[in-house]
């Protein structure tokens, strides 16, 4: 969902130009909430769903030719699940037809299998932090767990790759933060071109 | 006359019979200007047999005469005019329209105490709606390369309307006509999503501006601009090929349509500060600039108004 409302044009009669909303789509707004908004908003969800499309597409995945399954988990972060399905759907990521799994940060907790990639939304908000990372944990502490695991800012135990939301004099960007050793015990790379986006 | 006054008004379901009764009645108790001579009087009979072309010679023999110079032949001309013009489909390039508008504005030149205005009133206005109609329906035809009729026939609309009445506001007409033709532009900019958007979402920019600039209904065109804008960013940010290059760059290009959305809609509230709709699409656009102070403001005047 990333259009808005409109105003209606129609004439209902000569003169007659009343401000008439008419929906064409419209976002949630939570008035009174903590605030995640900005963090999961519907429009960063498209966002992130292309840097993350396009990672697994680039990136050299080891092992992955012993996998029958392209697997993406997404915690906390239903839009952006839902963004990525209908972007892949019937597309393959490494030669393998992709799973997007949708996951409460709870749930995450009790997941028994592992991931290809596993992104953790609302991580920047402090309270929703410290649910994410006890999840990871113990998520980690299953077996041994392969997933490149990202966060959409927040710096989550047991993380591997940020991408951190920012402004910049021309707009907006995505910049990238790593955990060098993490991705050294999981023989992964990240891109080049991921690389040179390093945060300043 | 109310009831020929409101036939005439919408045209095709104009009861002939009723109105040359009510001619013929009329001018029999009055004065001058209401005088009809016998050809003229010949002419309103074929009319109202339905013989309108007859009709239509005959009161062409009456203006050779001196009866050119009664107003009622020439009201006469104009009402079986209008019929043929009705009659043969109300074409847009029909000539009777403009001939029936011709003999209407002879009509008032000789009418200086207006005694015929309530007839001939509700006709003119009638032919000059005409042209509005066909200026909506000519928006249909515009294209970014061709412009089309538009302007030119809601122009023709204006100048019959001031025939009418000199002091007539065409701003909420023109308005509206702009805000239809940027509605109409950035529709098209959304059903091309994917290939060609942008030269629509420019013309639709162009209408939207243009009516911006009035200040009749002003808030509904910036905020309306406001939100294609934003629309245009996403879809120029979806677009965008799979690459990192391009999507960082549909990142900024999104970018800076979403703060240009941001400004149209901080002017809509500064017209109108009370108006909800424009607090809430603000607090969407503030999202997606990462504006979180922005997003909290929207978001306290929106509590303070009764929303969420």
């Amino acid at each position: 969902m990333t259009a808005l409302l409109l105003l209606s044009t129609r004439p209902q009669a000569r003169g007659a130009c009343m401000l008439e909303p008419l929906a064409v789509e419209r976002m949630e707004l939570n008035v009174h909430g903590p605030d995640p908004e900005i963090d999961r908003s519907p429009i960063w969800a498209v966002v992130y769903g292309r840097y993350l499309y396009l990672l697994g597409t680039e990136m050299f995945w080891p092992g992955i030719d012993r996998k029958d399954r392209f697997r993406i988990a997404v915690v906390n972060w239903p839009e952006l699940a839902a963004d990525l399905g209908v972007r892949l759907a019937g597309r393959a990521i490494a030669g393998l037809p992709v799973d997007i799994v949708a996951l409460e940060a709870k749930e995450l907790a009790n997941e028994k299998g592992d991931f290809t990639m596993l992104f953790l939304g609302g991580s920047a908000n402090k309270d929703m932090n410290g649910t994410l990372s006890q999840s990871l944990t113990r998520w980690q502490r299953k077996g041994d767990r392969r997933a490149l695991v990202l966060t959409d800012g927040g710096n989550v135990d047991g993380h591997d790759v940020i991408f951190k939301r920012m402004k910049v004099d021309n707009g907006l960007a995505l910049c990238v933060l790593t955990d060098a050793e993490a991705m050294i015990s999981k023989s992964l790379d990240l891109p080049v071109h991921f690389l040179q986006k390093r945060c300043p | 006359m109310p009831v020929m006054t409101a036939s005439l008004h919408e045209g095709v379901r104009c009861p002939t019979i009723q109105l040359l009764l009510a001619v013929l009645s009329f001018s029999l108790c009055s004065g001058v200007s209401l005088a009809q001579g016998p050809i003229t009087r010949s002419a309103i009979e074929l009319a109202q047999q339905g013989e309108l072309e007859q009709a239509e010679y005959r009161i062409v023999s009456a203006l050779a005469t001196e009866e050119a110079e009664q107003s009622m032949t020439w009201y006469v001309q104009a009402y079986i005019l209008k019929e043929r013009f009705i009659q043969e489909g109300r074409l847009p390039d029909s000539p009777l329209r403009e001939q029936a508008i011709a003999s209407a504005l002879q009509c008032i030149d000789r009418d200086s105490d207006r005694a015929l205005g309530k007839w001939y009133e509700p006709l003119l206005g009638y032919l000059g709606d005409t042209y509005l109609e066909d200026a909506r329906m000519a928006i249909g035809s515009m294209t970014p390369e061709i412009e089309g009729p538009t302007i030119a026939l809601f122009n023709r609309y204006v100048e019959v309307q001031s025939a009418l009445d000199p002091d007539w506001d065409r701003q909420p007409e023109w308005v509206l006509l702009l805000q239809q033709m940027g509605e109409a532009a950035m529709f098209e900019a959304k059903e091309r999503e994917k290939s060609g958007a942008g030269p629509w979402f420019k013309l639709g920019v162009e209408h939207y501006r243009s009516a911006a600039l009035e200040e009749h209904d002003r808030a509904r065109s910036m905020y309306n601009l406001a939100v294609h804008t934003y629309n245009q960013g996403v879809r120029e940010f979806k677009a965008a090929e799979d690459n990192l290059d391009a999507i960082d760059a549909a990142l900024n290009a999104a970018a800076a349509h979403w703060q240009h959305a941001a400004d149209l809609l901080e002017q809509t509230i500064s017209f109108d500060d009370r108006n909800s709709v424009a607090y809430e699409a603000l607090a969407i656009v503030s999202k997606a600039l990462l504006n979180q102070d922005r997003l909290e403001w929207c978001k306290a005047h929106l509590k303070e108004l009764g929303g969420g």
